[in-house]
């Protein structure tokens, strides 16, 4: 009888416990870990990565990034068809699903990040903005510093 | 005990399929003897001198397409390489040249195609040429190129191959690397082409 009262105590811990995580949204409802921009040599465009979790309940849409070390920062998409590479505006933005997260990475989707006000150094923290909509339209802007990196680690 | 029988017999499997892997007639890349014409071209380098297929002998040498304002795709596999040629030993990473052919000359002028090849390694040499030598260049692979639109600012997008030809010390066509392979697989068949 004591087992099943434990038990059953355990259970309900277990179940508030998770009720808990799901109704309230942690204190950083967006997160961004490894923001990254490979430094390209040469002048030309860079390329921006990052990890960005979205850990609310709500489904959120990246709609666009801005910085103002850039004159022009868009959201690309690389794929290789056919054995051809190109490269897409991702003009619809990208979906982030209630708590999940989506992968900014080398080969996929990236800032495509154009005329930068000055030269990049490795080391450099550059600060992007990235704008993202609710389910009510309402824009939420999350800035993160994205390190300059090597091209070959 | 039977489970255990079975396991000795999947960790057998596995060990002789890991063997097997590479064995003398195999390869990580694509075999195109035979598919493919051995190296030829006529382009410009950064000083916009005419080099040819001449200047590279002597070297394994891979051929690549790209352009210097693709800031994703063509890092990627350039750092890949240069990946398996830093694995390799120090005598051998001298006998491998890289021939990075941009489709884009218009905005690929020598300087920037100098930087842009170089920070990859010493290995690197950037090319380009006109519309007709790399027209000639491009047929010859069987690979094409194409411009996008010109946006608001002029700035426009380029498709291009994104395969890597692989060409033995005497120019002869060897293999197609493809993007998926690791820079330990593609320091494998460098490896095997340079000991042959």
């Amino acid at each position: 009888m004591r087992r099943i009262t434990l038990g059953l105590l355990t259970m309900l811990l277990l179940f508030g416990g998770l009720l808990w995580v799901w109704l309230v949204d942690t204190p950083d409802g967006l997160t961004i870990d490894q923001a990254r921009i490979r430094l390209v040599p040469g002048g030309g465009p860079q390329a921006g990565y990052f990890i960005l979790h979205n850990n609310t309940r709500e489904s959120l849409h990246l709609q666009a990034a801005n910085s103002e070390v850039f004159g022009s920062v868009m959201l690309h998409q690389s794929r290789i068809q056919n054995g051809q590479s190109q490269m897409d505006a991702l003009d619809a933005g990208v979906l982030v699903a209630a708590r999940r997260s989506i992968e900014f990475m080398p080969g996929g989707m990236h800032l495509m990040l154009m005329r930068s006000n000055h030269t990049l150094e490795i080391g450099d923290s550059v600060p992007i903005t990235l704008e993202l909509a609710g389910s009510d339209n309402q824009i939420q802007f999350i800035t993160h510093n994205f390190i300059v990196v090597p091209l070959a680690p | 005990m039977v489970l255990s029988r079975i396991l000795i017999w999947v960790l057998a499997a596995l060990a002789m399929g890991l063997i097997g892997c590479q064995s003398d007639t195999e390869w990580y890349g694509k075999d195109i003897r035979g598919l493919m014409p051995d190296l030829e071209f006529e382009l410009l380098n950064a000083e916009a001198q005419t080099v040819t297929q001449v200047d590279s002998s002597g070297k394994i040498n891979l051929l690549f397409f790209g352009f210097t304002y693709c800031p994703d795709i063509c890092p990627t596999t350039l750092a890949q390489l240069a990946a398996a040629i830093r694995s390799l030993p120090e005598s051998m990473q001298q006998q491998v040249q890289v021939l990075f052919v941009s489709v884009d000359p218009e905005r690929d002028s020598g300087e920037r195609l100098r930087q842009y090849a170089g920070a990859f390694g010493a290995q690197f040499v950037g090319l380009t040429g006109s519309q007709d030598q790399l027209q000639a260049l491009t047929r010859r692979y069987r690979v094409t190129y194409g411009y996008g639109e010109r946006d608001a600012n002029g700035d426009y997008n380029v498709s291009h191959s994104s395969a890597v030809f692989a060409f033995d010390k005497a120019g002869s066509v060897r293999l197609l690397l493809r993007e998926d392979l690791t820079p330990a697989q593609i320091a494998a068949d460098l490896q095997k082409i340079s000991t042959e």
